[in-house]
């Protein structure tokens, strides 16, 4: 007996010893995180995995520029009251789905700023090596930014990461300054990055490319007819001759930079789309004044929309069943509509070039030319190709935006206070700092 | 009306006389088997038999008596050499016995089965002088205080150890000396009596109850004590209180039954998780739910289902089964949990299993059996109500006068959806031992369909307890518990999946089938039926609680005591969508396949000593204890699959989703109690725990958690002596500090973890490092007292608390800027302040006996202190809000005003003058916390009948009912409740329903999240109302069984509440902390019927 007693203090000792040595099994301690250029790379990646989110562009981000513009309605007998709000320009600061894209875009933000922070220590890494590495984390950080700016004006600018719970309170920056910060990155990785990528991941042109919609957005016109045309001039880039082709395969010709998807990391673009009979939700649907605005005999209806009985849905993404179809950010074809609208606003435009500019996406859509000659005009024309080409892609309600035109066009955009996102609810209450504030109107 | 595709689904339903009869055929069996199978008849002493012996040993004697008996001997071997001639006809084993040993310096005990030869010196010397005496008989009977025959009580002859034990009847009959004087009545519970017996043949004893021996003992942190000693605030549930009701769970049946306990059924998901609340709130990150311990070992307890069934989470507690229950106890205060440290805030819960006695084998069964339906429905529009409200809501003629005149289809999804279904039990137990080795050996099944199709919950228990002594200084024993339930789920609240709310909100004007047969999908939602009948979701759990243990007696006053014990669940689950239902059509097919392996090692390592000089009486505990706890989990998600009838996942052409992950946590604690008592009139217990867990920063490793009480036990005083009313009186004081530390592991870490893109490895940070991350403290003061008055005939016992909680392990919300939702940090302070009350009377007592309990508790839970004043805002669907001043998920949301006569709207309350409705205008509206909860339990009992009358309720707290979001929306396409054929039609009319409008923006403004929404919760349940009936000892007589109960019970059987809902006591997101009161689509409660019957052989 006395045997068995010492056997089991023995037992006792032995095993309390390690039940307090416990490592994390799924997560890396941040000591050891960063180490190689393979962990750069790995970080690099991390930066990237916020992009194809349900709340990015798995789906929101690509949904509601259409939405609440008039590409997309929302049908009466859909269920998602945050998309009504949407639909209806009526949104409320505690919407879910907008305060969603509000975090992740920030989170990508910061995950680039972490990996960024940490590539001047890495040791087997060149110095070309660092900057391309630093190129693509800017050009990550620049779109988010980017993106932010367009949904919400004036946002925090972040370039640092957040280390611990201090000074996390952050003022709204102005735009100009927001514009300034992206085009410094971009700029940046459009010198730093390779020419060539696998177009899943950003390049040279890709950030060339951004850089010429960043200029169009904030208005510097010669910019962005430079960017355009040196990205149409050396990008490699074609048109492809049938527009459903686009969206019929990944990392066409066309494509510059596209967010990668597959049946592990799906969106649900097409989910949101279809119609119930085929298995859908059907929280969207075109919109009878885009329908009605296709010239007849344009190749980009069908293959844009299909019809299940008499509801139309969007077709452009329609992997139902896996989500796995990549969702396109920049294509070529922006690029000649961008030279196209930025030519068109100076002072002396180039009117020819316009017209040919335009015309390459109306030829390829099987529609005559248009020999349209003032100014004022074409950027009509621009703007309803933009509409049509671009339809469900997610440019219209910045399009409508950033040239003015959303109240005259939009019937439930009344004032210019609604042609900004309200500012989450999440962030106005958890951000003290005084220069957080909501936009008028809200 | 489509009448033939309606009955279709009837035909599934199967009637309530299916079930009566089904339940009349296991009851008939029951009792053949019962009457028809021989068992020995429990009163061995009364065997008689013929014994013809010649100069034969007494071994050899014995042998034959053992032969024609049940009876076994124990004795040593020298007492064989004596020899002995016997001729005896008809004789009782004493009578046997007495002639035999007649001549010699032996004796002999009888303990029912057990006869034990001794060798006796006082017998010696008894024996010597009898030689000579003659021998008389006396008879007689032992009585109760009652005057109930006592069957067993044990008569001897005083100043000997001869002696025998009454018969069935009480009866006994003793062979004495002539000299012999008294005899010595004996029996547990009683106070031992002496009887004279001069001059008599015949005596008849009637016993006094031993108060002091009846008395209950409490069970308490690694010990257990006197209840009438216990200076803490403990609620203690005894098998009894429990046993006959039709409830699955431990957690279930605390509910009512104790004051200062909140138990809230989340749902009526058969095999569901239930939301226990012990004095309120305290926490609001970490869990609330108490630490369970069975039989010394924490259980493992929450959901560990990967799957979404929003609302209908599964429950690790649901895995054992309450009627291996010997006793419950709730430990309240902090100088009771203390000893609990860092896990101790939300009370403890310790459940002891039922053990062994040294008694002859009895064998229980207990058998149920009964049918469920729901007690509510609501009133959803009919076909032609339908379409006449989307006529006026389309303002056009969606159906034509001619197409409402001639309906076809009128679905009464409700009658679809529920169903009468059936719930029974079996459960077999054999209890025994001598006073070397116990045992308690039980298995059980419990089977219950859901009263929502799809829906069943199966379990299967087997335990054994087996405690042996292995010498004076050595016991062990064992308690093995196995478990195995399997549950059907579907997916209810809060989804566009589940039967639930795809049935309600379906209007009547679809079918449930097509003419072909084809389930009807042209409803706003997918059919309810096609996703009951046609997706699986199956959920496994394989489970062991067991442990070992090995007490050592050291020294008389000193006790060391090891345990070992692993609580291992293997929680499995199982899912398929065929193409039939939308989801499964959507991906061709969609299954998932996920297991979870949890282990929880623990060893509990005891010294005890106890000592008493003179008045003072000092009890020590000394402990050591470490726990090593381990989570593997694994998930797979398939679709695309070959044939809808392959529902594995080896059948699946893509698989889109696998993973699998690890966690591992480790506990090392050290604790004591002192517990100091003078003359059991001052008590004091002093407790402390130090605790060091992984799961806190490395600058917080190790908490410590002291406690103490006092009890002054006035009814000892010598001033009491004269108060005869008086029969209890006791004041108990006290105070500590407890945690709780319920927080993912490596919180506290800067980690960072892995994800994807482009099909290669990415990482990214994860966690803001926190390294002071610590648990959640709670100082808690108690102030209570115990009253007897009338003998306890009356009992109160009330406590007053007030618990302060800081350090709040809050996930903080963080500006989304930073890249991160939140920090858990230990920020804020919560405040529980309430008071309790329990009354137990005994009304009646004798032949017509009236017991009640009663207890009422009311708990202020208080928000002092979150991160900068920052409220928490808009949780769940009934916009719960935490904000400090207010209790814990108070309803913040729009304050409706009614509708404006002139427009139809709803008219917002603006509240801060500003002229436009915003969501500054939000504002409390509401609260989910009841003023108070109350149980009463009424006992009676007259003959053989017995009736227990159980209610439950709860007062003054807030429902929002989410579920008329949709149902009273007047927009989209929900069928909608009656309630809103009083909508408002045109200017002028006073109504509370807004106008149909296809006007977006007036529609989804009148249907925000507002005051309209929310209703009183206060509800008052005949929880359970049983009525039972004993057959009497002469009808037992003629059966092989000792006892025979058969008992009717309804649960549920009245339930008053002004609740429009189908159940008031419901929360859509389970177990949560700050969204409460909310009901969103959720599973009612049931109305369970039910006949058993208990049998002891």
């Amino acid at each position: 007996m006395k045997k068995s007693i010492l056997l089991i203090f023995v037992m006792i000792v032995v095993w309390s010893c390690d039940v307090l040595e416990v490592e994390p099994k799924s997560s890396i301690e941040a000591s050891t995180a960063f180490k190689t250029k393979e962990d750069i790379e790995k970080g690099i990646l991390g930066a990237y995995s916020y992009f194809p989110a349900f709340s990015y562009y798995g789906r929101s981000n690509v949904i509601f520029p259409d939405l609440a513009a008039d590409n997309l309605s929302h049908p009466i007998g859909a269920t998602a009251s945050e998309y009504r709000e949407i639909a209806n320009n009526n949104i409320l600061p505690e919407n879910g789905s907008v305060g969603g894209m509000w975090s992740i875009m920030y989170g990508g933000i910061n995950v680039a700023n972490n990996v960024i922070d940490k590539v001047p220590g890495i040791e087997n890494m060149t110095e070309a090596e660092k900057n391309a590495a630093l190129g693509e984390l800017y050009f990550i950080r620049a779109l988010n930014h980017f993106n932010l700016l367009n949904y919400f004006g004036a946002i925090p600018i972040k370039t640092l990461p957040t280390v611990g719970v201090g000074n996390l309170d952050a003022p709204r920056d102005p735009v100009d300054q927001v514009y300034s910060q992206i085009i410094n990155d971009l700029v940046f990785a459009s010198e730093n990055l390779s020419a060539s990528g696998n177009k899943v991941r950003t390049s040279k042109y890709a950030a060339k490319a951004l850089l010429a919609r960043v200029f169009l957005y904030k208005g510097d016109y010669d910019q962005a007819v430079t960017f355009a045309t040196d990205v149409i001039d050396n990008g490699g880039y074609t048109l492809l001759g049938n527009y459903a082709d686009i969206f019929a395969a990944d990392l066409s010709s066309e494509s510059i930079f596209e967010i990668y998807f597959s049946q592990t990391e799906r969106n649900r673009i097409a989910e949101y789309n279809f119609p119930t009979s085929l298995n859908g939700r059907r929280e969207v649907e075109p919109s009878a004044s885009l329908l009605a605005a296709y010239e007849t005999g344009d190749a980009r209806y069908e293959a844009s929309i299909a019809f299940a009985g008499t509801s139309a849905y969007a077709i452009k993404y329609d992997d139902l069943s896996l989500g796995a179809d990549n969702v396109i950010v920049l294509r070529l074809a922006d690029m000649y509509l961008i030279r196209a609208e930025a030519e068109a606003h100076k002072t002396a435009p180039n009117i020819a070039a316009i017209q040919s500019d335009i015309n390459k996406i109306r030829l390829r859509a099987n529609l005559t030319p248009t020999s349209e000659t003032s100014p004022a005009q074409l950027l009509r024309i621009i703007e309803k190709e933009r509409r049509i080409e671009f339809a469900f892609e997610g440019h219209r309600w910045f399009d409508l935006v950033r040239t003015g035109r959303a109240i005259a066009v939009l019937p439930n955009v009344n004032g210019v206070n609604q042609t900004l996102f309200p500012i989450p609810s999440d962030e106005i209450q958890t951000n003290n700092h005084p220069g957080m504030t909501q936009n008028p109107g809200y | 009306m489509n009448k033939n595709e309606n009955l279709y689904s009837f035909k599934r339903i199967k009637s309530f006389r299916y079930y009566l009869v089904h339940m009349m055929r296991v009851f008939l069996l029951l009792i053949t088997f019962g009457l028809g199978s021989a068992f020995a008849n429990l009163s061995e002493a009364q065997t008689k038999m013929d014994i013809n012996v010649k100069n034969v040993s007494l071994e050899e004697l014995f042998k034959e008596i053992q032969n024609k008996s049940e009876f076994l001997f124990f004795y040593k071997d020298d007492v064989l050499r004596h020899k002995v001639s016997l001729k005896l006809k008809n004789a009782t084993l004493s009578a046997i016995l007495d002639a035999a040993l007649k001549n010699t310096n032996l004796s002999y005990k009888i303990d029912v089965r057990q006869v034990v030869i001794k060798e006796d010196v006082s017998l010696k010397a008894i024996g010597t002088v009898g030689q000579n005496q003659e021998q008389r008989s006396i008879k007689g009977t032992v009585y109760d205080d009652t005057g109930t025959p006592l069957l067993g009580a044990t008569v001897q002859i005083k100043g000997t150890n001869q002696g025998v034990t009454t018969d069935f009847d009480g009866n006994f009959e003793i062979s004495v000396p002539d000299n012999a004087t008294t005899l010595v009545i004996s029996y547990l519970g009683f106070v031992t009596k002496e009887v004279s017996i001069v001059g008599l043949s015949t005596v008849n004893v009637t016993m006094v109850a031993d108060n002091l021996a009846l008395e209950e003992i409490v069970v308490i942190g690694y010990g257990t004590e006197r209840k009438s000693l216990i200076s803490d605030a403990i609620s203690s549930i005894s098998s009894q209180q429990i046993e006959d009701l039709p409830v699955s769970s431990v957690d279930g049946i605390l509910q009512g039954q104790s004051s200062g306990v909140q138990v809230m059924q989340n749902s009526g998901t058969p095999g569901g998780e239930m939301s226990v609340r012990i004095r309120g709130l305290t926490s609001i990150s970490g869990s609330s739910q108490p630490l369970y311990i069975i039989d010394g070992i924490p259980v493992t307890t929450g959901d560990y289902g990967q799957l979404s069934y929003s609302g209908q989470g599964s429950s690790a507690l649901s895995d054992l089964n309450p009627s291996e229950i010997a006793s419950i106890s709730i430990l309240k205060d902090a100088s009771a949990t203390a000893i609990y440290g860092a896990r101790a805030s939300n009370g403890i819960v310790l459940i002891t299993t039922k053990r062994g006695k040294a008694q002859q084998s009895v064998v229980n069964v207990n058998v149920y059996s009964g049918m469920q339906r729901a007690w509510n429905r609501l009133d959803m529009l009919n076909s032609r109500q339908w379409m006449e409200y989307r006529n006026d809501l389309m303002g056009t003629t969606v159906f034509t006068p001619e197409q409402m005149n001639n309906i076809t289809v009128d679905t009464d999804w409700q009658d679809v959806i529920f169903r009468t279904a059936p719930i029974s039990s079996y459960e077999i137990s054999t209890t025994g031992g001598s006073e070397k080795t116990k045992f308690f050996i039980s298995g059980s099944l419990f089977d219950q369909e859901g009263i929502l199709i799809g829906t069943d919950y199966r379990r299967l228990n087997a335990r054994a307890n087996i405690d042996h002594q292995l010498s004076d200084r050595f016991t062990i024993g064992t308690s093995i518990g196995l478990a195995y339930a399997e549950t059907n789920r579907v997916e209810s609240d809060q989804t566009l999946h589940g039967p639930l709310p795809n049935g309600i909100s379906t209007p009547a004007i679809f079918p449930v089938y097509n003419e072909d047969g084809s389930y009807n999908q042209s409803g706003p939602y997918s059919n309810a039926v096609s996703i009951a009948n046609e997706a699986i979701a199956v959920n496994y759990s394989y489970r062991t609680n067991s442990n070992f243990y090995l007490d050592w007696k050291i020294i008389d006053n000193l006790k060391f005591s090891t345990k070992w014990g692993v609580d291992f669940m293997n929680f499995r689950e199982h899912s398929y969508e065929s193409t039939k239902t939308v989801q499964g059509a959507k991906y061709n097919g969609l299954g998932f396949e996920t297991y979870s392996n949890v282990t929880n090692i623990v060893s509990n390592n005891l010294l005890t000593y106890n000592k008493s000089f003179g008045n003072h009486k000092l009890d020590a505990l000394l402990g050591y204890s470490f726990e090593s706890y381990e989570r593997t989990s694994s998930y797979i998600r398939g679709q695309d699959f070959a044939d809808d009838s392959l529902e594995y996942l080896n059948s699946a052409a893509t698989i889109v989703s696998a993973s699998s992950g690890a966690t591992e946590s480790g506990l090392r604690s050290y604790f004591g109690r002192l517990n100091y008592n003078f003359d059991d009139k001052y008590i004091a217990t002093f407790t402390g725990r130090f605790d060091t867990s992984t799961k806190f920063g490395e600058n917080n490793r190790t908490g410590f958690f002291p406690a103490a009480s006092l009890a002054w036990r006035v009814i000892e005083e010598d001033f009491m002596e004269n108060l005869n009313t008086v029969s209890d009186l006791k004041f108990r004081v006290s105070y500590g500090l407890t945690g709780n530390d319920d927080i993912s592991p490596f919180l506290f870490s800067e980690l960072y973890s892995t994800t994807v893109y482009s099909g290669l490895p990415g990482i990214y940070p994860s966690n803001i490092p926190n390294p002071d991350l610590k648990w959640e403290s709670t100082a808690q003061f108690n102030l209570g007292f115990n009253l007897g008055l009338l003998n306890d005939r009356l009992m109160l016992t009330a406590d007053y608390y007030d618990k302060q909680t800081k350090d709040l392990l809050l996930s903080r919300p963080l500006p989304p800027t930073s890249g991160f939702s939140s920090i858990t940090e230990n920020v804020g302070r919560v405040e529980n302040k309430g008071i309790e009350l329990t009354l137990e009377t005994r009304n009646f007592v004798g032949d017509f006996s009236w017991n009640t309990q009663f207890n009422i508790s009311g708990n202020r839970n208080k928000v002092l202190e979150l991160y900068n004043g920052q409220p928490i805002d808009d949780i769940g669907r009934g916009g719960n809000r935490i904000m400090e001043g207010q209790p814990i998920g108070i309803f913040y949301s729009y304050k409706s005003l009614g509708v404006d006569p002139s427009t139809g709207d709803i008219v917002y309350a603006d509240t801060n003058f500003d002229g436009v409705i915003t969501s500054e205008d939000r504002t409390i509206v509401g609260n989910p916390h009841p003023d108070f909860i109350y149980g009463l339990t009424n006992n009676f009992s007259y003959k053989g009948f017995d009736l227990s009358i159980f209610l439950q309720g709860s007062q003054g707290n807030d429902v929002f009912n989410g579920s008329r979001l949709f149902l009273e929306s007047l927009q989209g396409g929900d069928n909608q409740t009656t309630a809103i054929l009083r909508r408002w039609r045109q200017p002028g009319d006073i109504t509370d329903i807004p106008r149909a409008t296809t006007d977006p923006v007036k529609a989804a403004q009148n249907k925000r999240v507002s005051s309209r929404f929310i209703e009183d919760g206060s509800c008052l349940r005949f929880k359970n109302v049983t009525l039972g009936y004993s057959l009497d000892d002469e009808m037992l007589r003629k059966t092989f069984f000792s006892s025979i109960r058969v008992y009717l019970s309804a649960q549920n059987l009245f339930t008053f509440t002004n609740y429009t809902g189908l159940d008031p006591e419901v929360n859509y997101r389970g177990d949560d902390n700050s969204v409460i009161g909310t009901d969103f689509f959720t599973y009612p409660q049931a109305q369970t019927f039910t006949l058993g019957i208990n049998l002891k052989l």
